[in-house]
Parts: C-alpha cells; sequence; structure tokens
C-alpha cells in the first residue's frame, strides 16, 4: 500500500486549520481562565447566600418563640437579655444585606409573596391579612418569598 | 449563527440549557433558578404571569392558574387523561371540535399557546442571560407521545417566536447527556421518576440513530407521592405525641410540607434528621412543639412500596422491547426522586449494575437536547474531541506500591514530572517501571514497560534527584523520561497504546480497583509504615555513628534496644506493633537529638549539622519522595 502523497495546496489548507483550531485553544483557555475568576467571585456569592437561606427558618422560629411569651413575664430581665439577642442576628442579616419585608395590608405581589391560603374579607380584597412568614430579599433577589394569607371578596350569600 | 437553545418542556417545571465552549449548560430564569415552573396565570389586573410568580398565587385564582397543560396537549377532548384532568384540575376545560380549550380570564386558549407563554418566557430569558437573539430550539418530549402530541409541542415553540428544529424524546436526551449515543448497538434503560410521573424507556443505540424500543410508566407515581408518605407518618407521629391532628391547620399543615420535603433531601445523605419545628400549634396548655428523627431506614419503610411500583412497568417495557434486564448495558437515572439511594439501590438490584448518576437528574433532558442543538449547530462536532487516559499511569515506587503521575480521567494531552530518589546508599542505578491501573500495588496493576537509568554517582539514600516525567500526546502515545539532575543524564521509553485497552478490559480494572479498595489501602499503609521504619532505623544508626563520642553507651543502650525491637517486627505484618515500634523508637531518638542540636549549637559543627538536617522523621513534600530504585547488578 502506498500512501498517497498530499498537494502542498492540501498541506497549506491543512496547516492553516491546525492553526486555527490551536489558536481557537489557546483562546479558549485564556477565556476560561477569565470565566473561573468571575465564577469563583459568583460562587462565593452563592455559598454565602446558601447559608443565608439556612438561617431563614431559625430566625423564624425564634420570633414564633418571642410571640409567646407570657404578658405577666414581658418586662423580666431574662427576657430582654433574650431581646437583645435577637437583635444581634437581626444586625448579622442587615450586614448581610438582607432585608425582610411582608407586612398586613401589603398589596399582593407574586413576585414577592407566596399565597398560603385566602380568607373572605372585603375590605381587604387582594392584600395580605396575615404574614406566616416574612421574606427575604437581597440586593435585588428575593432570596425567600414571604408566605402570606390573601382577602378575598366575601361570596354574596 | 445564534445558538440553539435545549428546552426540556416539563409536567410542572422546565429547564433550558445551551452548548457553550462544546459543554451543555444550564441556563437559569430571570429570577435566577435552574429551572422554572410550568405554570401560566392572568391575574386580576389582567397581567400575565409565568414561572414561580404564578404558582405563587395559584391559591388565590385557582381557575386562571393553568399548571398541568403537558397533560392536555395535542389531545382530544375524549381522550381518558383529558376527561381525568376535567376531574381533577381547577380550571375550566372546554371541547373545541375534537380537541381541547382551556379558559383564562375568560379567553379560550388552545394547549399550544399555554405552552408557547411558557417557552416564551424561557427564550426571553435565556436572551438575557446570554446577550444573544435565540430564534432556534430544541424541543423535548415523552418517549410515548404521539404525532398529533409532538406537532401540537412544535406548534407552542413556533407560538413562541422559536424555530424547532428538532422535537426529541425526552430519554433520548438523557442518554445523549451521558454521550451514549456512540456506544454502538448497546441497549440503554432510562428510569425517570419525577415530581409527579414515572417512565422507563429502553433504547437502542445503533450506527446513527438512537431507537426507543419500549416505554412504560405510571402516570401518576412520582416524588409528591413520597412526600405525602412522609408527611402522613409526622403527623400520625405528633398525634401520638401531643394529642393535636394538625391536618385540619392549614398553616401548620404547610410547615409540616415543607420539613417532610427536607427531610427527605437530607436522607439522601444522612442516615438520620431531625424534623424540629418549635411553636408549630398551640394548645390550652400552651404552645407545642415538633421535634421527631426521623431515619434513612424508617423513611425507606414508608417509601418502600412506592419504589416497588415502579418495577411493574419496568418489567414490561423490558417485555415489550424483547431484551432481558441482562443485556441492558447503560442505566440511566432521570427526575429528582431518583437521588433517594434507596431508588438508586433497588435499580442497581435489579440490572445487576450501577446506574448512572453523574449529571444531575433534574437537569439531565435539558442537557441531552442542549447537546443535540450542539450537533444541529456544528458546534460539538466543530470541537476537537479531546480524549481523556481511562486509566491512571503511574511508576512503582518503595515496596511495591503504585504512584500515581497521572490520574486517570486526565484530559490528554497532558505531562507530569516528579522528583524520585534512590532507596539505597551508593545506589549506581534505578529502574522505572511503567504502571497502569487503579489499583495501590504496583503489581496488581498492567505493566507497560520498564527501564533503567545508571551512572548515578555514589551518594547517601535519598540524595540523587530522577526527574522522572510521564507525557501523553493527543494520540494516546506516552512518552516516559528518566532523568538525574547531577548528571543530566538521561533514559526514555515510549510507549503506544496505553489508552488502547477495549473498553471491556478498562472496566474490568476499575472494577477489580473497586473490589479491592479496601484491602488495597490496608497493604499500602502497611507498607508506608514499613517504608518509614526503614527510614527511621537508617537514620537513627547513621546519627548515632556521626554522633561518635557524644552519646555516652548509656544513652545508646535504650536506643539500640528500641531499634532493635523495630527491627524485629519491621517486616511484619502487624500495623499496631509496627506504629508503637516506630513511635517509641521515634520518642527514644529525639531525647538525643536534641543533645545534638544543643551540641551543635555550641561548637557550630557544620558536618554536623548537615546530618541533622536530615534527621526530618517527616518529608516536605517539594523533597525527593524515595522509589524502590534497587539496585540492579
Amino acid at each position: 500500500m502506498v500512501q498517497k502523497k498530499k498537494s502542498p495546496k492540501e498541506i497549506l489548507a491543512e496547516r492553516d486549520k491546525y492553526l486555527a483550531g490551536w489558536q481557537r485553544a489557546q483562546a479558549d483557555y485564556v477565556n476560561l481562565q477569565k470565566e473561573m475568576e468571575e465564577n469563583r467571585s459568583k460562587y462565593a456569592a452563592y455559598a454565602k447566600q446558601d447559608i443565608l437561606e439556612e438561617i431563614l427558618p431559625i430566625i423564624d422560629h425564634f420570633e414564633e418563640g418571642l410571640k409567646h411569651i407570657p404578658k405577666d413575664q414581658k418586662k423580666e430581665s431574662w427576657i430582654t437579655g433574650i431581646e437583645h439577642i435577637k437583635k444581634q442576628l437581626d444586625d448579622f442579616c442587615g450586614r448581610q444585606g438582607l432585608e425582610s419585608f411582608g407586612k398586613k395590608g401589603d398589596e399582593f405581589d407574586p413576585e414577592k409573596h407566596e399565597a398560603l391560603s385566602q380568607e373572605e374579607n372585603d375590605k381587604m380584597e387582594g392584600k395580605v391579612i396575615k404574614v406566616v412568614k416574612k421574606g427575604y430579599i437581597r440586593g435585588e433577589k428575593v432570596i425567600r418569598p414571604a408566605q402570606v394569607v390573601v382577602g378575598s371578596k366575601a361570596k354574596k350569600k | 449563527m445564534s445558538k440553539i437553545l435545549g428546552i426540556d418542556l416539563g409536567t410542572t417545571n422546565s429547564c433550558m440549557a445551551i452548548i457553550e465552549g462544546g459543554q451543555p449548560k444550564v441556563l437559569e430564569n430571570a429570577e435566577g433558578n435552574r429551572t422554572t415552573p410550568s405554570v401560566v396565570a392572568i391575574n386580576k389586573n389582567g397581567e400575565r404571569l409565568v414561572g414561580a410568580a404564578a404558582k405563587r398565587q395559584a391559591v388565590t385564582n385557582p381557575e386562571n392558574t393553568l399548571y398541568s397543560i403537558k397533560r392536555l396537549i395535542g389531545r382530544r377532548f375524549e381522550d381518558a387523561e383529558v376527561q381525568d384532568a376535567v376531574k381533577t384540575l381547577p380550571y375550566k376545560l372546554v371541547k373545541s371540535g375534537n380537541n381541547v380549550k382551556v379558559e383564562m380570564n375568560g379567553k379560550e386558549h388552545t394547549p399550544q399557546e399555554i405552552s408557547a407563554m411558557i417557552l416564551a418566557k424561557m427564550k426571553s430569558d435565556a436572551e438575557s442571560k446570554t446577550g444573544e437573539t435565540i430564534t432556534d430550539a430544541v424541543i423535548t418530549v415523552p418517549a410515548y407521545f404521539d404525532d398529533s402530541e409532538r406537532k401540537a409541542t412544535k406548534e407552542a415553540g413556533e407560538i413562541a417566536g422559536l424555530n424547532v428544529k428538532r422535537i426529541i424524546n425526552e430519554p433520548t436526551a438523557a442518554a445523549l447527556a451521558y454521550g451514549f449515543e456512540a456506544k454502538k448497538d448497546e441497549k440503554i434503560a432510562v428510569y425517570d421518576l419525577g415530581g409527579g410521573t414515572f417512565d422507563i424507556s429502553i433504547l437502542e443505540v445503533s450506527e446513527d440513530t438512537v431507537e426507543v424500543k419500549a416505554t412504560n410508566g405510571d402516570t401518576h407515581l412520582g416524588g409528591d407521592d413520597f412526600d405525602t408518605e412522609i408527611i402522613n407518618w409526622i403527623l400520625k407521629e405528633f398525634e401520638n405525641q401531643e394529642g393535636v391532628d394538625l391536618s385540619k391547620d392549614p398553616l401548620a399543615l404547610q410547615r409540616v410540607k415543607e420539613s417532610a420535603e427536607k427531610a427527605k433531601i437530607e436522607l439522601s445523605t444522612a442516615q438520620q434528621t431531625e424534623i424540629n419545628q418549635p411553636f408549630i400549634t398551640s394548645g390550652d396548655d400552651g404552645p407545642k412543639h415538633m421535634v421527631m428523627t426521623l431515619t434513612r431506614a424508617k423513611l425507606e419503610d414508608l417509601v418502600g412500596p412506592l419504589v416497588e411500583k415502579t418495577f411493574e412497568p419496568l418489567k414490561k417495557a423490558l417485555a415489550d422491547a424483547s431484551v432481558e434486564k441482562g443485556d441492558i448495558k447503560e442505566i440511566v437515572l432521570v427526575g429528582g426522586q431518583t437521588r433517594m439511594p434507596l431508588v438508586q439501590q433497588k435499580v442497581e438490584e435489579f440490572f445487576g449494575k450501577k446506574p448512572h448518576t453523574g449529571v444531575n437528574p433534574d437537569e439531565v433532558v435539558a442537557m441531552g437536547a442542549a447537546v443535540q442543538a450542539g450537533v444541529l449547530q456544528g458546534d460539538v462536532k466543530d470541537v476537537l474531541l479531546l480524549d481523556v487516559t481511562p486509566l491512571s499511569l503511574g511508576i512503582e515506587t518503595m515496596g511495591g506500591v503504585m504512584t500515581r503521575l497521572i490520574e486517570r480521567n486526565a484530559t490528554i494531552p497532558t505531562s507530569k514530572s516528579q522528583i524520585f530518589s534512590t532507596a539505597a546508599d551508593n545506589q549506581p542505578s534505578v529502574e522505572i517501571k511503567v504502571y497502569q491501573g487503579e489499583r495501590e500495588m504496583a503489581e496488581d496493576n498492567k505493566q507497560l514497560g520498564r527501564f533503567m537509568l545508571d551512572g548515578i554517582p555514589p551518594a547517601p539514600r535519598g540524595v540523587p534527584q530522577v526527574e522522572v516525567t510521564y507525557d501523553i500526546d493527543a494520540n494516546g502515545i506516552l512518552n516516559v523520561k528518566a532523568v538525574d539532575k547531577a548528571t543530566n543524564k538521561e533514559q526514555k521509553i515510549t510507549i503506544s497504546g496505553s489508552t488502547g485497552l477495549s473498553e471491556d478490559e478498562v472496566e474490568k480494572m476499575k472494577k477489580d480497583a473497586e473490589d479491592h479498595a479496601e484491602e488495597d489501602k490496608k497493604k499500602k499503609e502497611l507498607i508506608e509504615l514499613q517504608n518509614l521504619a526503614d527510614t527511621l532505623i537508617h537514620t537513627t544508626e547513621k546519627a548515632l555513628k556521626d554522633a561518635g563520642d557524644k552519646v555516652t553507651e548509656e544513652e545508646r543502650k535504650p536506643i539500640i534496644e528500641k531499634m532493635e525491637a523495630l527491627k524485629g517486627v519491621k517486616d511484619g505484618k502487624d500495623v499496631e506493633a509496627l506504629k508503637k515500634a516506630s513511635e517509641e523508637l521515634s520518642e527514644e531518638i529525639q531525647k538525643i537529638g536534641e543533645k545534638l542540636y544543643t551540641q551543635n549549637d555550641d561548637n557550630k559543627d557544620n558536618t554536623d549539622q548537615k546530618t541533622a538536617e536530615g534527621q526530618g522523621e517527616e518529608q516536605k513534600k517539594d523533597e525527593p519522595v524515595e522509589a524502590e530504585f534497587t539496585e540492579k547488578k
């Protein structure tokens, strides 16, 4: 078997193809490095968000707990101490750029609110009548929508 | 040419991916999520909502919130599935000719139009993500979709402004995501357990096609049923503990649902998890807390019957395809529920081989759609196909240990160097033995070649530096070179066909390594300890000799005793005895080591200083690694 000789034209074409491929590979690599750098900071932000998301239920439960303090004990100093701890937690969230939102009377907005149920209430139609869980926003991103109960028009009897 | 978008248009969630740099990559939607709920709604202000926002307002607006539209697309109104939907879906379905339409905000829409709204959101989110105009798409459909359902899906794409380049089967896409289109004449099973549906497909890959041989499933079995089992267990458990039935309290039930889902996810990696929902409700005697432990064993107990339910359709599909389960070469898992270890384990038990789990099961179909898109736009073909080494390549070092230079799955061409040294004093030559494989001991791997590097000038062991370089070129040809850094003398060998193993051989070698992993680890540990003991004895002897009369007979005695003790156990197999004897000797030698140092500081004896330096027990990383370059005569 004899190997067919390539014409100079073919060899040149092949060279151009390989050169282009090599240049592309070099460029791809440089681009990849840039992208990796970008991704690194993005992932760091992601990782932070992950942790923040895990803290939110703990804050919910803390707040729920504070609501259950018997009236006659509210002024006691150990309760005040616990409230200070709560404040530290809130300050921490503030420093991380977390802002809570959602209160009674807000206009229901599915971009920010998750409706768990609705209750008949003519005056509050389309409005939040109860916040079950506060929502959190960080920068422009809704980290967690607020879980709410929405008012609806009373059905005619 | 603009990118072609790969879209997995799902019943409950949809996902999209593109090819970037030859690899499929999932695109996040505008909200930053990797999947988009397949839900469309029109709210009271007449605004159209798609995705998460539509889902979140569903309870306030059930008659104008459309979901599960995939169950209706391309179907006739009389179809059983549609009749079923009429009864269960909260929005209105109307008959239009033979077909079905849905009502939203008083207006009738075809299912295509609704699916188009989802596709349009994905198109626009993809455009803002990539900064390119997207005009073309590949959309996936279930393998059992008939012509009319496929045509309707294509129409949906066109309404959304997408030129649908191809409609492909979901199981085929999953196989593409794993690159199985290259597996000629193989049979593949795709096990898809999603949120609400179960599908099993048997595929056959031939010269240029992937054919669906049979498909089966259960349109009402999925992860949601698993959640329900857990929720019911929690409710019952809580009722037993506290005597309160939470199922009537929608807000408490919401919390139970969330914790059930969280527990399920956590139990995929942990053996047990705590369900902790303080203040879940209030009784006459104050607040009540839900705190209970769910173990993986209990969870598997609860959902075991659901997993078993998937095997009936699976057996039917095999029978329909006239395929024995032993003929199935690859098993692909799709759908979030397949992350559950029990599901993976049962599937493995059934087929007698491990299913593939490398690609995120929620995204694997969209990834496959992107792969198909890449083939269509020529991206995948154009990209230089980079091969990988199927098995690790390494060198035999002291005690017969396999020291890897190039790890398996390294993309080639690649090259790695490491510096080795001699194992004995005045060793004139080293032998380089090149091995391939995953076992810890060199002799259990495949020897590819060997050569000698001689002419090493006389020197104490550990001093000569021999740089060994492994280089694999794009054709898989391995060049091994050894250079003595002192004399620059070099020796090399070229091994072609280092990647030329058949797939069965590679698999066998990998499996071998897995099977022997434990015992190999122990063996390697023992040898490493023996090597360490050997070094320790050597340095001790040297230190005593160098110290001369600085160390008294009295001080020598316990050291020599301990050293003899270590020599006694050194070649045995008792790891504990070896460890103990090494530690004892090392403690003893440190005593005089301190003495040597302090004395050296006093008289600044340079030669002694050098010796002391060489006595470090642990070697730093960049220092030469001792290799078994035994003397050959």
